[in-house]
């Protein structure tokens, strides 16, 4: 009996078309946020606030937590304090729980600053920046799985517009488009 | 239904394997973090002294975290006593990406010293609230590949 590669093809690229679906638009989406970091922060909301502080004075070097806490209730931060440190002479860095104030101590004008995770994006980010081994190992099968989705897609079709009609000429434009591109940036 | 069959046993075993590939590396890096070995202890102030002689060695370090890079977390950066001298640490395909809710705790770090390298500025980092990332991340300065961390204190 004749193996039947044609229908093999079709069951394999029906099948892995289901199956890595999901990982597509992940890899998908993310890439279009990951492209275009210029322009925005795919992974984080950040809110920037400014702020000023009466009485700057009363904030010294040597100043404690519980009244690092007291400048916070006055810019209505009263929760959430982790810590505070002085990154230059003049300059009070607070900690918060999902931020930080930076604050002039001469002058009492500062800046606050709220980060929160931009809900789907920094998820479909995190899986593309590949965070464990594990997930190397799935984004390899998925890569393998790619390579075969293309060879595959290119016989399914007998005919007119299959690989030896349309289909030849569609794959050759994807084909020329990357070298045209490498003759005029790369060599 | 054989087939939904077959493509619901595939999907069950990537997940298996993702799963005990993840818990694998969890071990093995909450065994890098405690175990006893005689790796060297810096503190942030006479890394990059230390790090003239001993690139792809192993260090160790302990310190506050100022700032996490927010655009990929892909690094960090802690402080010691002084407040100028700052240590990056860099993510890598053990421990790939820092969170910001690191930023105020204190933090310690087990990982291998890297080589100084040159690195460009992006323009998404050149805004005027990011001067801190022209005046101190993106300089030249060594640091350490993290291999493995744990917060001491929140």
């Amino acid at each position: 009996m004749k193996f039947q590669w044609r229908k093999w093809f079709r069951v394999v690229h029906r099948d892995f078309g289901y199956l890595f679906f999901g990982l597509t638009l992940v890899y998908s989406v993310s890439g279009i946020a990951l492209n275009h970091l210029d322009d925005w922060n795919p992974n984080y909301i950040i809110v920037r606030k400014e702020i000023a502080l009466e009485n700057p004075g009363r904030i010294y070097p040597g100043i404690t937590k519980a009244e690092v806490r007291a400048i916070l209730e006055e810019i209505g931060e009263n929760k959430g304090y982790k810590n505070h440190y002085f990154p230059q002479s003049d300059q009070l860095k607070i900690f918060l729980k999902g931020g930080s104030a930076l604050i002039n101590i001469e002058t009492g004008n500062g800046l606050l600053e709220r980060v929160d995770r931009r809900p789907f994006f920094h998820e479909m980010n995190y899986l593309h920046y590949n965070p464990q081994v594990s997930w190397t190992w799935i984004s390899d099968v998925f890569a393998g799985a790619l390579i075969i989705l293309a060879i595959t897609g290119l016989f399914l079709v007998r005919g007119a517009k299959g690989i030896t009609g349309r289909g030849a000429w569609m794959t050759a434009l994807g084909i020329i488009i990357p070298l045209v591109f490498l003759l005029i940036f790369f060599y | 239904m054989k087939k939904l069959t077959f493509l619901a046993l595939i999907s069950f075993i990537l997940v298996s394997a993702g799963t005990l590939f993840a818990q694998d590396n969890m071990k093995a890096r909450q065994a890098a973090v405690s175990a006893d070995s005689k790796v060297m202890v810096v503190t942030p102030e006479k890394f990059q002294a230390y790090a003239t002689e001993n690139v792809g060695k192993e260090v160790e370090i302990q310190g506050m975290v100022v700032h996490v890079c927010r655009h990929g977390g892909k690094k960090l950066f802690i402080i010691g006593e002084d407040p100028e001298i700052r240590v990056k640490i860099t993510a890598s395909e053990i421990v790939s990406v820092f969170e910001p809710d690191l930023e105020g705790s204190t933090i310690y770090v087990k990982g291998i010293i890297e080589p100084i390298e040159e690195e460009a500025v992006p323009e998404e980092e050149k805004k005027a609230e990011d001067a801190d990332h022209t005046n101190y991340y993106h300089v030249p300065q060594y640091s350490i590949s993290c291999l493995a961390f744990r917060t001491i204190e929140e």
